[in-house]
């Protein structure tokens, strides 16, 4: 690098902690949510199959059960976990990408084909989530809430419109990063985040 | 434009897209969201927008992937997928390509109790990857070989896209899943003789090591029992017909037993540490999300697709060709697998079974109606999984080559070129021969 | 041809409601239509989203028609759901069906004003099919895992000690196949297409004149699409819609359910009549579900009381009319 090389923004510095710290905790709730399904699978497994075969076994008698509205429950917790990943993965430069014919060009180059990707990107995330907002409304209109447990659907629901903001507001982030590639012509924030 | 040059079209824009490093997932979506606004308008799509990520996100059937992924990383942090490397290699490992082969197997294996060919291809990446590349294999060979590996579970049981096949077809689901077991055999010999022949091109790429001594073998054979134990019980919950009469576990919750139990073994046998845990979400994070993201892409692709209307087109354009049976057969597979450049296999399935079987089923093979539609499922079945990797877009592929940073996309699809290459020769010989998909059903 | 109409739905289109329901129902609205309407049915959620979704499709215009069940959206039609209480509807897809358009005419036209309905119908009478154990009897349900189509059949099971789950049809057979429940229930129509007869061995079959429950189905048209239309063509969908067409359609439900039933008989499971005693437990079992409803409704601001009133009356009156 020579000399003459300008530094990256110290703006840009400092924001990208913050996201890291926001966007990490955040997928962190996400994989609490996927302990939890965890959690509510082996409970229903051993209420409903294992526990009642063990004293089947022993000659006592054991009413099957599992917790009630499991599906439902593994079923938002996906959702969850999804979306509170998404901001994460993008941060980390964790999406997928063909770099069969890129991977030889110069580091400009290749940020400003990643600037375009993010730029796209964060026009569809903040479609996305624009709508998705529109689609809360629908849910606490209509007061729509699962069959079994009757749980609201607007909770879970918020949750992922408020990660799909995030999702927007980490896809600018990265429009700017690549800008600032650019500008300075050196890799800034996480380049490769497979841990081999 | 007609619908069909709009599809053509579409395919050639979304290329386009994918040649200058847009990440795959938004290049879909974005193509797909063009064209869903070309055809239906802007409003349905905003309409469209309001409720389908979360629908896409929030799928009881799609949470086996997060969950075996959280399974993968809990065993590669603690040294567990090391452990059962160690042992591979102790018995394999002198032989060339030996790791390659036992990755094919464990792709088989795991492809017993997963359902999902991304999830086994995004589980077996994350435990086999590093473990081939640490013995010095190539990384065209270490992700090929368990990019193509994925594609085996699509026959074995649990299996989502045979099971919509039988339901869309009005077959039985037992018999389809037994009428699969000689052609998932031959596909796992083929497999073996891929990694052969890819050595005999590219010799560096799959080293032998020194033999290891017969008392060390075992010692690493002793200390995989904690995965060992993990895959009997998961695999036994989920197939427990035959000793409990009934399965025990969901897939999902398969998946779930399966995590839990690494994560114990993780930290009381391995050596995870319990501040390891959040690396292991984090990493977990990351790798669901490039998942999802592409099958939210999908998601829209698709349903612009489905609005073109092209597998109808395609199948009046068959019907109306009057060839042989053969022939229309052979047609028919070579759609799949150019459609499989642009969808995952059970949206294929989804879109083109209700006009495909219809004009397979009015063609003479000189076999019995539920013969004719057991053996075009199988084969219809092994090639849209196919289509999971041929370039240019192969989700496994790209799933892989997502976990494997270092490897260029390019190599990933030459490592899986000799396994197509196999897979090919597969289809062409149940194909020429279905009395070998047919005889254990007979 | 003037107007595309695009027809989204959930079953496979080797279904009997594919096959025999909408695409008859496509041709003659092109034939009498001179082939200025032009319908287009995607079947098995082709069109993106998941059953749930199928109502806000229509409604929102992402399709133009949708068939769907009320219960896919638990709460979204609260009056509607009095033709799916114990023993309200009849024994007969034909007179539930009748009395399910007549009573959204009457009861719930403000719960569907955001669609154009074309019609409200219901299925007869709904069994229970189960490996292991027969489910004759209340009782017999206690601790067992069964599929359910809505609120309030799941109330009426949960009640009991049973484990509902609410799974969209399409995935019932891996949810049979690898044990997430351990029954369904559903009337016969459906056992082939979902494959049913092959995943179960036993039945328990309900007989006298009103069914357990019934799933209420809406076959709705985007409203902006309707209002849309020219005059003529308008005419073309109000002959194909309404009392008529639920009352066929129900109709068409009875003749299927004879051929699976056929299709339980062929595979040799085995059929438990529910009746006399049992069935009389079955309908004491049912009472509290429909007090605890009107006691929701009144609630809610709504007249439970008149509500249930209502939906009786008119299975009654449409039974006469059908003798
Ligand atoms: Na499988
Ligand atoms: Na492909």
């Amino acid at each position: 690098m020579d000399a003459t090389a300008k530094r990256p923004s110290a703006a840009l510095a400092a924001i990208g902690t913050v996201l890291e710290r926001v966007c990490g905790a955040v997928a962190v709730i996400g994989g609490v949510a996927l302990l939890g399904m965890i959690v509510v699978s082996v409970i229903s497994i051993f209420g409903r199959s294992i526990l009642p075969g063990l004293a089947g076994f022993v000659g006592l008698e054991f009413r099957a059960a599992s917790i009630p509205g499991d599906v439902e429950l593994v079923q938002i917790g996906t959702g969850v976990a999804v979306f509170a990943f998404l901001p994460f993965c993008q941060l980390r430069r964790g999406n997928v990408l063909v770099d069969f014919f890129t991977s030889g060009a110069p580091l400009r180059v290749r940020a400003g084909l990643d600037l375009v990707g993010n730029l796209i990107f964060t026009a569809l995330a903040g479609l996305i989530a624009w709508r998705l907002v529109a689609g809360l409304q629908d849910k606490i209109a209509y007061n729509d809430t699962t069959m079994v447990l009757r749980l609201p659907e607007a909770y879970p629901f918020a949750f992922g419109v408020a990660c799909a903001w995030l999702l927007a507001i980490v896809c600018a982030y990265t429009v700017w990063r690549s800008a600032e590639e650019i500008r300075t012509d050196r890799p800034i924030g996480p380049q490769d985040v497979a841990e081999h | 434009m007609s619908n069909v040059a709009l599809g053509v079209v579409s395919f050639g824009v979304l290329l386009g897209l994918l040649v200058i490093r847009i990440p795959i997932g938004v290049a879909m979506a974005a193509v797909g969201a063009a064209g869903f606004v070309y055809l239906s308008g802007l409003t349905p799509f905003l309409a469209y927008l309001k409720q389908t990520p979360w629908e896409v996100f929030a799928n009881y059937s799609l949470s086996v992937i997060p969950l075996f992924l959280l399974m993968g990383n809990f065993a590669a942090r603690s040294g567990l997928s090391a452990n059962l490397y160690k042992a591979a290699n102790g018995f394999l490992g002198h032989y060339k390509g030996g790791l390659a082969m036992s990755s094919v197997g464990a792709c088989a294996a795991f492809g017993t109790i997963c359902g999902s060919s991304l999830a086994t291809a995004a589980t077996m990446g994350r435990v086999a990857l590093p473990e081939m590349r640490r013995y010095g294999y190539s990384g065209a060979l270490a992700t090929g070989s368990i990019a193509a590996g994925g594609t085996l579970g699509i026959l074995i049981p649990p299996s989502v896209v045979l099971v919509i096949y039988a339901i869309l077809t009005q077959q039985n689901i037992a018999k389809m899943f037994l009428a699969a077991a000689i052609p998932a055999l031959l596909a796992v010999i083929g497999f073996m003789i891929a990694v052969r022949v890819y050595l005999a091109i590219s010799p560096g790429s799959g080293p032998a090591s020194e033999p290891i001594p017969w008392g060390e073998r075992m010692a690493r054979l002793g200390r995989v029992w904690p995965v060992v134990v993990i895959f009997l019980a998961v695999f036994v919950g989920m197939n427990g017909e035959a000793l409990f009469g009934r399965a025990l576990f969901t897939p999902t919750e398969g998946a779930a037993v399966g995590a839990f139990g690494t994560f114990l073994a993780a930290i009381t046998y391995g050596h995870l540490r319990v501040s390891e845990v959040v690396v292991v979400l984090k990493d977990t994070a990351v790798q669901t999300a490039m998942i999802f993201l592409i099958l939210l892409g999908a998601d829209f692709y698709n349903a612009f697709l489905a609005r073109t209307q092209m597998p109808i087109v395609a199948g009046e354009w068959i019907a109306g060709l009057g060839l042989a049976p053969i022939v229309v057969l052979l047609v028919l597979v070579g759609l799949y697998l150019v459609m499989g450049a642009m969808m995952d296999s059970l949206s294929m399935i989804l879109l083109t079974i209700p006009i495909f079987f219809p004009i397979v089923m009015a063609l003479d093979f000189g076999l019995t109606p539920e013969e004719t539609a057991i053996w075009f499922g199988i084969v219809v079945l092994i090639v849209v999984e196919l289509g999971l990797i041929t370039p240019p877009v192969g989700l496994n592929v790209y799933i892989i080559n997502g976990l494997a940073k270092d490897v260029p996309m390019w190599d990933t699809f030459k490592g899986a070129s000799v396994f197509l290459a196999a897979e090919i020769v597969r289809v062409g010989l149940l194909i020429a021969f279905p009395v070998v998909t047919l005889w254990l059903v007979r | 041809q003037e107007v595309t109409l695009r027809v989204h739905h959930f079953l496979p289109a080797a279904s009997q409601a594919h096959q025999n329901w909408l695409e008859p129902w496509a041709e003659k609205v092109e034939a009498d239509s001179e082939g200025r309407i032009a319908v287009e049915i995607f079947p098995a959620m082709q069109l993106g989203g998941r059953p749930p979704q199928l109502y806000d499709q229509a409604r929102d215009g992402i399709v133009d028609v949708v068939w769907t069940l009320a219960g896919n959206t638990p709460g979204r039609f609260p009056s509607l759901e009095a033709m799916e209480l114990p023993f309200v509807p009849h024994a007969t897809g034909e007179v539930t069906s009748a009395a399910a358009h007549e009573f959204y005419e009457t009861n719930a036209r403000d719960e569907l004003s955001d669609v154009h309905v074309l019609a409200v119908f219901g299925h007869g009478h709904g069994n229970f099919y189960t490996r292991e154990k027969t489910i004759e009897r209340p009782e017999d349900v206690e601790g067992m895992t069964i599929r359910v189509p809505n609120r309030v059949i799941n109330q009426t099971l949960a009640n009991l000690g049973a484990n509902p789950q609410g799974i969209p049809a399409p995935g019932v057979p891996e949810a049979l196949s690898r044990g997430v429940v351990q029954g369904v229930v559903f009337p016969y129509e459906v056992v082939p297409a979902l494959k049913v007869n092959e995943l179960t061995d036993k039945v328990g079959a309900f007989t006298g004149d009103r069914s357990l429950y019934t799933a209420v189905f809406l076959f709705v048209m985007n409203k902006g699409v309707y209002e849309g239309m020219s005059d003529e063509n308008k005419a073309v969908i109000d002959a194909n819609s309404g009392l008529e067409l639920a009352r066929e359609t129900g109709a068409k439900w009875d003749e299927w359910d004879l051929v699976g039933k056929a299709a339980i008989e062929e595979t040799g499971n085995e059929i438990t009549l529910i009746e006399g005693e049992a069935l009389e437990a079955w309908k004491a079992a049912g009472e509290p579900v429909i007090q605890a409803w009107i006691e929701e409704q009144n609630a809610a601001g709504r007249d439970g009381t008149a509500l249930v009133q209502s939906a009786r009356d008119l299975v009654a009156k449409h039974e006469s009319a059908a003798n």
